[in-house]
């Protein structure tokens, strides 16, 4: 109950001006600036969560500690709904971790209903965010301590746990998928190696020393291949008469997604916690989960708004989860906290557990506040943006394609300031066209780049530590390989049982 | 009278070809930094950009060039006119980073301006594990026999090298532990995963369950009385320095060196300044000229010495891995022409299934002969550098030739669409990324816009016209203006 005490003072902070300097009116313009310049980083693809937060920082120099935080923080917040948006309306996931959200959002939007989504990813994405604050409030002393058992060998069964879900999405096809993901998996590996230091598969590109840089692939992919994909079926007469509602989904719609909401954002927050793993996987792994739970699990993909909501809600508690290990150690639990930390240093406060005690308290607790009003704005600013968002989508195509385009060249020069990246963007645009245009999904190959890295990385890692038994001999890890087994064979057996009765 | 117009517009001319060039510096100097936003040297160098405008109206612009482990930054101030408008922000660990990727870049490609912060290594503990003092670690390494893990962030960087020199002056023998950044590095330590990590006083700011067992300095560090310092325990490393500073192109003139490197004298006298480094647990210096270049060459050469020690530094690839290479090389025709060859033999269509299948199966190829030649897994490590793509080359050959097969006995249809039209938006981007460094972005944007909207078939002009100059104010106003993008603005005009 102290702790809810010490929210409720972090709301009179925050609006009652508990502070000298800082008008009451202010903090929640402040917030509300925030989360505008936050839907637009994250609607921008390119432009990710912690590139919109170091923007933003040398706009605080002369800030307020308190509303320098606080404006960071709704940047932070606004942006994982941001991508969300794009996601659903063109197919372009405007952050990693809404690529999930674009299997059902986008099948919404081409059956005419982007609203529907929209309003669902909305509301369950601050849904989301409030879970998570209130479990970083509630629970990050025990949640972080967890979160430091996490060692090489759990990140590697976190990552193979990750990459089974390829199988339960691409049932159609089950041999495209394995060659896309594993194709996926070997682009990984260009790049220095992250143990011994050799240059594998550079070709003495000084630009691939790093790898191929996942966001520029992931654009072109996405974005470029699916409106080279649009283009090649577009039928003129038909794209003049598709309208788009942007009616909301109903109440009693919304009651349904209850259960997959709650689960999806307390399993984000959770897994936000673990400094590294992130939104992008947290996204991922509750869009499975939400499937396994759902009544209809043969909707999902085809337009099933709980596999829009889950996500959503797991991107929105990544948010509360990634600040845990960032107040509790001072680790950055992203890379946007990451910068966070770096912005807090700027004005002279360090982040960490003793900033719970120390003169600089009120900061953690009006912190606290912020989020949870941040999230309040935020969808409020959701709901109305809607209409907009859904005039966009009826623009003309011709006139909508090249928009996009241009904007994705924008978003992968701006990843690195590097024309490099366009060219990656490029290529992988166009690749992507010809893996869908002959039935290869991408998705799975999407998967493999973002979990390729951290599945060996952490797999060496975990051998120099000691052989190979240390995959079983750790309790967490052992649990989540063979939690991975069950989710790689599952599909299989079910089928199998479904062929037997028939 | 016309004469005297004519002369008149003649003088001036001729006065304005003949003026003096104008003083440096007239437009803004850009600092290139090779991190991502939010990073150490990154806020350094907003900082040093911030300070500037209290000594000069010459705004400094931070510009963030990251990839290639710094490689890509370095090119970037290599590869720009010598015209001091470009400064490259210099961590100490581009050093040994140059080195272990063996980029071709050398120091002598920059003239070192001033060195200005500085910090000691450090070797830093978990206050709750039973290795705490810098004793407990020479136990503890004992006991595990080289099995003690040091973590850190990047393999051949700064950290690792002082890892390696500490293992050397205690003659101890420990593994290294290599994480992306240092922040996962501490979160290793917290979990009790690794034993020491190796950082900076700065790092245990904030976080009470960290610990210094001892710093490389000569005297106690007045902010950690209680430290004691590399000598001390009997451990000859006296000046590890973490540092930071900023170079320029190797040519750029004397005078301009001079004027830069006056500003970053008054920024690391500017109290401003040393109240932020003094919040970073380090020491604001001022090393110029002579001194940070003497510093970097000590520093190279420590370097170079140490990775080889550690095995770090791979040689040039051998024979065999050369030839390797070769078959890799030559096997990617083969495989496809094979392909072709045999679907032709049995008369079957040529898919684009199997076309995909096919390339997949010759990158793989490609890729499995390349990693065979990498060098062996070292002493005590079962994988190497090439084990991983060996497996996933293996598989997805596996896998391509099972879609080949499957796409020749089951043949799909693919219904066909305006396959031209997308042909000619792909040339029209190719034309636009090849367009956007020698044109600039605007003049190359107005062609891919008007081109596709064209393309697409749409025929209303006015909105043509309106669209495209509303993206590219939109994209002036917000990239350009507001965020500093850095967008590429031609060569030719």
């Amino acid at each position: 109950m102290e702790i809810l005490q010490n929210l409720a003072e972090g709301f009179g902070t925050l609006v009652g001006s508990g502070i000298s300097g800082i008008a009451w009116w202010e903090p929640t313009l402040v917030i509300a600036g925030g989360i505008v310049i936050g839907i637009f980083v994250g609607v921008m693809p390119g432009l990710s969560a912690s590139t919109g937060v170091a923007l933003m920082v040398p706009f605080t120099y002369g800030m307020h500690p308190l509303i320098a935080l606080i404006l960071l923080a709704a940047v932070y917040t606004a942006s994982a709904y941001g991508g969300c948006i794009t996601a659903i309306a063109i197919n372009t996931p405007g952050t990693p971790a809404a690529v999930a959200l674009s299997f059902d959002g986008y099948a919404l939007t081409r059956q005419g209903e982007p609203g529907r989504a929209l309003g669902s990813a909305v509301i369950a994405n601050c849904t989301g965010g409030i879970v998570g604050t209130f479990i970083l409030i509630l629970f990050s002393v025990p949640l972080a301590k967890a979160a430091l058992a996490f060692g090489p060998p759990e990140y590697f069964a976190l990552a193979i746990f990750g990459l089974t879900i390829v199988v339960s999405m691409e049932q159609k096809n089950m041999l495209k998928g394995a060659v896309s993901t594993v194709l996926g998996l070997l682009l990984m590996t260009i790049g220095l190696d992250p143990i011994n230091g050799y240059m594998r598969f550079t070709f003495d590109r000084p630009e691939l020393t790093d790898g191929i840089s996942f966001i520029p692939a992931l654009i072109g992919l996405f974005a470029v291949g699916e409106v080279l994909l649009n283009i090649e079926r577009l039928k003129p007469v038909q794209a003049g008469l598709q309208t788009f509602s942007s009616k909301m989904p109903g109440r009693k719609e919304l009651m349904g997604l209850r259960r997959s909401i709650v689960q999806s954002s307390a399993l984000g927050t959770v897994i936000g916690v673990v400094p590294g793993a992130g939104a992008t996987i947290a996204a991922f792994i509750a869009y499975n989960e939400a499937r396994r739970i759902s009544k209809n699990p043969d909707m999902f993909g085809k337009g099933s708004l709980e596999g829009v909501a889950a996500p959503a809600a797991a991107a929105g508690g990544s948010v509360g989860g990634a600040l845990v290990p960032l107040l509790t150690l001072g680790i950055p639990g992203s890379a946007a906290t990451a910068v966070l930390v770096g912005a807090l240093m700027l004005h002279g406060v360090t982040p960490g557990p003793e900033l719970f005690a120390g003169k600089n308290s009120y900061l953690v607790y009006g912190l606290f506040a912020s989020l949870v009003l941040g999230n309040a704005i935020l969808l409020v600013l959701g709901v109305l943006g809607n209409r907009l968002w859904v005039k966009i989508i009826a623009a003309p195509k011709a006139l909508l394609f090249p928009v996009i385009l241009v904007v994705a060249f924008v978003g992968s020069f701006g990843v690195a300031n590097s024309l490099f990246d366009v060219s990656v963007c490029l290529v992988f645009g166009i690749f992507g066209w010809i893996l869908r245009r002959y039935g290869f999904p991408t998705a799975p190959l999407v998967l493999a780049l973002i979990l390729g890295y951290m599945a060996e990385s952490n797999f060496r890692r975990a051998l120099v530590m000691g052989d190979a038994s240390i995959f079983l001999t750790r309790p967490v890890s052992a649990v989540m390989l063979v939690l991975a087994l069950l989710s790689f064979s599952m599909p299989f057996i079910r089928a199998r049982r479904k062929k037997g009765r028939a | 009278m016309r004469r005297f117009v004519f002369i008149l517009i003649l003088g001036g001319i001729l006065a304005a070809a003949g003026s003096p060039r104008a003083e440096y510096p007239e437009r803004p100097i850009v600092i290139i930094v090779h991190a991502k936003p939010g990073g150490a040297i990154d806020l350094t160098a907003r900082m040093a950009a911030k300070v500037a405008r209290n000594y000069t109206d010459t705004p400094l612009v931070v510009e963030n060039r990251y990839g290639g482990s710094g490689a890509v930054a370095m090119r970037a101030v290599m590869g720009h006119k010598p015209d001091g408008y470009q400064m490259l922000a210099f961590p100490a660990t581009f050093i040994s980073t140059v080195q272990v990727t063996r980029s071709k870049i050398g120091m002598d490609d920059f003239r070192f301006l001033a060195c200005l912060i500085e910090a000691p290594e450090a070797l830093i503990t978990n206050r709750n594990s039973d290795v705490v003092s810098f004793e407990d670690i020479i136990r503890d390494s004992r006991e595990k026999g080289g099995r003690q893990l040091w973590v850190g962030p990047g393999v051949g960087s700064l950290d690792h090298l002082m890892a390696v020199k500490s293992w050397h002056a205690m003659d101890i023998q420990a593994t290294w532990m290599p994480y992306d950044g240092g922040g996962e590095a501490i979160a290793s330590l917290l979990g009790g995963h690794g034993t020491v990590y190796v950082g900076n006083p700065e790092d245990v700011r904030g976080r009470p369950d960290l610990r210094i067992a001892a710093v490389s300095a000569r005297q106690r560090l007045a902010l950690f009385p209680d430290v004691p310092t590399l000598p001390e325990v009997g451990c000859d490393l006296p000046d590890e320095i973490m540092w930071r500073g900023f170079a320029v192109h190797k040519d750029t003139p004397d005078t301009i060196c001079h004027w830069l490197t006056e500003l970053l004298r008054q920024i690391s006298a500017d109290p401003e300044w040393q109240t932020f480094v003094a919040n970073n647990s380090a020491s604001s210096v001022f090393y110029a000229g002579e001194k940070f270049t003497a510093l970097v060459e000590r520093d190279s050469e420590q370097s170079l010495r140490y990775l080889k020690v550690a095995n770090i530094i791979a040689g040039e690839p051998d024979s065999s891995a050369r030839r390797l290479r070769q078959v890799g090389l030559a096997s990617v025709p083969l495989i496809l022409l094979g392909l072709v060859g045999g679907v032709r033999l049995r008369r079957g269509p040529l898919t684009g299934q199997t076309v995909i299948a096919g390339v997949c199966l010759a990158l793989a190829a490609l890729f499995l002969f390349y990693a065979l030649g990498f060098p062996p897994p070292t002493v005590g490590q079962a994988v190497g550098a090439g084990t991983i793509p060996i497996i996933w080359a293996v598989v997805l050959a596996l896998f391509s030739l099972m879609q080949i097969v499957s796409g020749l006995r089951h043949p799909e249809e693919n219904s066909r669409g305006h396959v031209g039209k997308v042909l000619f938006i792909a040339a029209l981007m190719i034309v636009f990324v090849i367009l956007l460094p020698l044109a600039g972005f605007f003049p190359a944007t107005l062609l891919l816009l008007v081109g596709g909207v064209y393309a697409m078939g749409y025929r209303s002009h006015l909105k043509v016209g309106l669209l495209a100059a509303g993206v590219l104010i939109f994209c002036w106003f917000i990239f350009v203006q507001t965020l500093g993008l850095p967008l590429p603005m031609g060569t030719i005009f």
